[in-house]
């Protein structure tokens, strides 16, 4: 068992990033003056002064960049009547709901296709070529198509975050089944393991981390589309927000959509790795 | 293991049936071919964009110009992401500095902020390409930052005991051993830039193939749609391969 995967040192980035104390050489030869989160919150709020610094008519007029001062009285207010008869949580709801039914439906027919996919050659033979077609193409160059085919409500935009999350959560399913090592599914056959017994506790396990992967890259993919989306056609939305306000020209709006659509992302993503380390928690110890 | 039929006569039967189900559905007329174009059709419309163009311009020219506007962004994106990610690999107060917008702007929807850049810059080609700079900034500045963190330290700190200077370092450690992850890098920001592109020439174009596609759906040409969605995946798949390309060339080592 000395071969080149048992020796530490390929792991080696990876376990000192994990551990807080352990910081890398480079790192440690040079004192540090202040902890890196607090220095994360000093460029932040340096940022923010600077914001205010240039804007609301000092250096660059207050119709173009608003100042944090006119972003946070448009959050208030928008909070008290609401934004041409909607609210900011009604929209990002709508927004979040549309991702939750597009990524939803891509997770539940994807996972188990790309699994049977990767398990066995007669569906992967007819299928992967449609997935790889799709999985290159830009998905807002179809969504032409599918409003002429589905109308402009939410049908359409259902199918086209499908389209959008389903190839690259098949990829990667089909991609964690053929990844898994042959010797264990000969070892727990050569034990009396039944076929189903193998997919369950040497394939499933052995697959997960590739398809947690592939579920937060589809779900990057089709939070961008989702807003696209709602940026050409919606009557709600975050994205349909950001392009009525753009028409009255409320670029306070704007920028308060962009917080609220950036901080979602971020909390998005961080859900999604919170997830995966609590579910494949296995991950990286193989 | 049985080996009744190969794979390749799946594929090819699955590839036919679609075929066969496409050209049913059209010549028997049960769709109408404003909504699902004939092979027909679709030849036609191909030969018509080709030779006479759609709006004044070919589908070769509609084409080139979303390229060219996805090779400024991307070069000038990822050339600033890269420098970045490398300071930032080198520099844990820079990193800590610079991670939290990073962080921000990696999964912020591009084409929100679109729509304030065009009102910073103008509904032209200013606008799409500092969209474009900044979808590809953040993708490259973490793959050049990982590369250097993932630098073995074994090696550095070798090379150092054996008297290289900090650039020496740098040129022939550091650098080889990021190069593999900064390319990977860029291709995920090709990607990104690509789909993009597309997409804002959709929201706020007069030129390009996205526009093309866009504007061909709204006069219910859907064969011109048709021809442009497919051209725009051959040439997705064809950059993509193209920077694999030099990947392979330039990184020779990678994996080993």
């Amino acid at each position: 068992m000395a071969g080149s995967h048992s020796s530490p040192m390929p792991n080696a980035p990876a376990v000192a990033d994990a551990l807080p104390g352990a910081a890398p050489p480079r790192a440690r030869r040079r004192r540090r003056a202040l902890p890196p989160a607090w220095l994360g919150a000093a460029s932040v709020c340096a940022m923010v002064l600077a914001w205010w610094a240039v804007s609301g008519g000092r250096v660059v007029p207050a119709a173009l960049l608003p100042s944090p001062a006119d972003v946070w009285a448009a959050a208030l207010e928008i909070a008290r009547n609401g934004y041409r008869g909607t609210t900011l949580w009604g929209n990002a709801l709508s927004t979040l709901g549309r991702l939750a039914g597009g990524f939803g439906l891509a997770v539940l027919v994807g996972v188990p296709l790309g699994l049977w996919m990767g398990g066995s050659r007669a569906p992967a033979a007819a299928l992967d070529w449609i997935v790889q077609f799709l999985r290159p193409l830009p998905p807002l160059s179809y969504m032409i198509l599918l409003i002429l085919w589905l109308g402009t409500g939410d049908a359409s935009k259902t199918a086209l975050l499908f389209l959008t999350a389903f190839p690259i959560v098949v990829a990667a399913s089909a991609a964690g089944v053929r990844g898994v090592k042959l010797q264990r599914v000969q070892a727990a056959r050569a034990l009396g393991a039944s076929r189903a017994q193998v997919f369950r506790h040497v394939v499933l396990p052995s697959a997960a981390p590739m398809v947690f992967t592939g579920l937060q890259i589809a779900l990057a993919a089709a939070f961008s589309t989702v807003v696209s989306a709602e940026l050409m056609a919606a009557t709600d939305g975050l994205g349909w927000m950001v392009i009525s306000a753009s028409h009255f020209l409320r670029n306070d709006v704007i920028l308060l959509c962009i917080l609220v659509l950036g901080l979602l992302g971020v909390g998005l993503a961080w859900a999604l790795r919170l997830l995966d380390r609590r579910v494949v928690h296995w991950r990286g110890r193989d | 293991m049985r080996r009744a039929v190969p794979s390749w006569a799946i594929t090819a039967l699955s590839v036919g049936l679609l075929l066969a189900a496409w050209v049913g559905a059209t010549s028997g007329g049960l769709v109408r071919d404003l909504f699902l174009p004939g092979p027909a059709d679709l030849w036609a419309g191909l030969t018509e964009l080709v030779e006479d163009g759609y709006k004044g311009r070919t589908l070769l020219e509609h084409l080139g110009m979303s390229l060219l506007r996805v090779g400024a962004g991307f070069l000038t994106g990822a050339l600033a992401g890269t420098a970045l990610g490398l300071a930032m690999g080198y520099s844990p107060r820079l990193d800590a500095a610079a991670a939290p917008f990073i962080e921000f702007l990696r999964p912020l929807p591009q084409l929100a902020y679109l729509v304030l850049l065009i009102v910073w810059l103008g509904i032209g080609e200013a606008s799409k390409i500092t969209m474009l700079f900044l979808a590809a900034l953040p993708v490259a500045a973490v793959a050049a930052r990982d590369g250097v963190r993932n630098a073995p330290p074994e090696r550095q700190r070798a090379a150092l005991a054996l008297g290289a200077s900090r650039w020496q370092v740098f040129r022939h450690v550091v650098a080889p051993s990021a190069l593999p992850e900064i390319l990977t890098g860029a291709r995920l920001a090709l990607g990104i830039v690509y789909g993009t592109l597309i997409a804002a020439e959709i929201i706020a174009g007069s030129s390009g193939i996205g526009w093309m596609i866009l504007d061909a759906g709204r006069f219910l040409r859907s064969d011109y749609a048709f021809v442009g969605i497919v051209a725009i995946g051959l040439a997705g798949v064809a950059l993509d391969r193209l920077l694999l390309l030099v990947e392979r060339r330039v990184v020779h080592w990678a994996g080993r």
